[in-house]
């Protein structure tokens, strides 16, 4: 009896003794940007591209502390010129260092009319300062075969490239 | 100075190169916005992208624009036996005015036609010329015999007057 007293009392003792221990921390980026780039279609019969729309992208990316080398990130797609349009893409990124990573989307343009395809894509971080902003550059290209927006049974092609302001907070 | 420690000015002045050719890109001569398109969005209101151009909407009815009135319009029913009857009736201007589709035309009449038509009763061994006049040459609506429906003149389906309709039509505009 007096033994399990007394190791009971130790527990209790190390229990309210003890430091918590420290969790996994969400590690935020994001950033603004603005984007353009080219689009190819066989709707196209003169010529071999076309303009793509220019957009304002606004990426964000959510990583662990304890895995800063991949992560979820989200972009919001406004596309201002010469039609409007709003849009998201989920993408998985990987990071090769500070100032390159990878990604893969699904970027979904959602009015007015819907856009459905895949990208993939790469993401050159230029720092400057000591305050852990740098500047993005994000060549990509993407495949759009579904949607309402899309005339007929035909695909979309995009070439873009984006550039911006990225910072983690 | 450690290689991996580059001056701050250097990664300026790579961010504005690529911010530059990033630039170019909006600006490439080559490529247009216009006609062609790509996206159904990418069209005007009142256009669809059709074959990766915008063209305008053909609607539900084609309307042959021309207005509902009170002109004679003088009518020249075959048969498919061939027989040619001479015919003059009033339109029905409660319709749309839509015409039946253009198909072989008979014998035309004698009044001097502003402009013609030729329409056939849809599903039927009939064929008409429609002639609109002036309206000064009145002609009394004969008979108009043909294997359709009864009454039918020049459009099809919509419920045209009858015979002694057009004939009392006629006497009061004459």
């Amino acid at each position: 009896m007096t033994r399990w007293t007394v190791s009971l009392a130790t527990v209790v003792v190390m229990f309210f003794l003890c430091r918590s221990a420290a969790a996994q921390r969400l590690v935020t980026g994001g950033g603004i940007g603005i984007g353009t780039g080219l689009q190819r279609s066989d709707l196209i019969q003169e010529g071999l591209f076309q303009r793509a729309r220019t957009r304002i992208v606004v990426p964000l990316d959510f990583r662990s502390d304890e895995d800063m080398s991949q992560g979820l990130g989200i972009v919001g797609i406004f596309e201002v010129e010469p039609k409007v349009g709003f849009g998201v893409e989920p993408r998985y990124q990987r990071w090769f260092g500070k100032m390159l990573s990878g990604f893969v989307g699904v970027p979904i343009i959602l009015v007015p009319k819907s856009l459905v395809g895949v990208d993939a894509g790469v993401d050159f971080h230029l720092p400057f300062g000591k305050s852990g902003m740098s500047i993005f550059v994000e060549p990509s290209i993407a495949a759009m075969p579904f949607g309402t927006d899309l005339p007929g049974d035909h695909l979309l092609i995009w070439g873009l490239i984006s550039a911006g302001v990225y910072g983690q907070f | 100075m450690d290689n991996s420690e580059k001056p701050a000015c250097h990664s300026w002045q790579n961010a504005l190169i690529l911010s530059a050719i990033s630039a170019l890109a909006a600006f490439m001569p080559a490529c247009s916005y216009g006609d062609p398109c790509l996206r159904t969005t990418d069209c005007g209101s009142g256009l669809i992208c059709s074959e990766g151009k915008c063209i305008v909407d053909p609607g539900d009815n084609p309307s042959d624009g021309s207005p509902p009135s009170d002109v004679i319009v003088s009518v020249d029913a075959s048969t498919s036996d061939g027989a040619t009857r001479d015919t003059t009736s009033i339109p029905d201007t409660s319709s749309d005015t839509a015409t039946p589709p253009a198909d072989s035309s008979s014998d035309s009449t004698s009044d001097p036609a502003v402009d013609s038509r030729d329409g056939t009763s849809d599903g039927d061994s009939a064929s008409l010329d429609v002639t609109q006049s002036d309206g000064t040459d009145a002609r009394a609506a004969a008979d108009i015999s043909s294997d359709t429906n009864s009454g039918d003149v020049g459009n099809a389906g919509d419920g045209g007057m009858t015979v002694d309709a057009i004939a009392d039509a006629v006497d009061a505009a004459g």
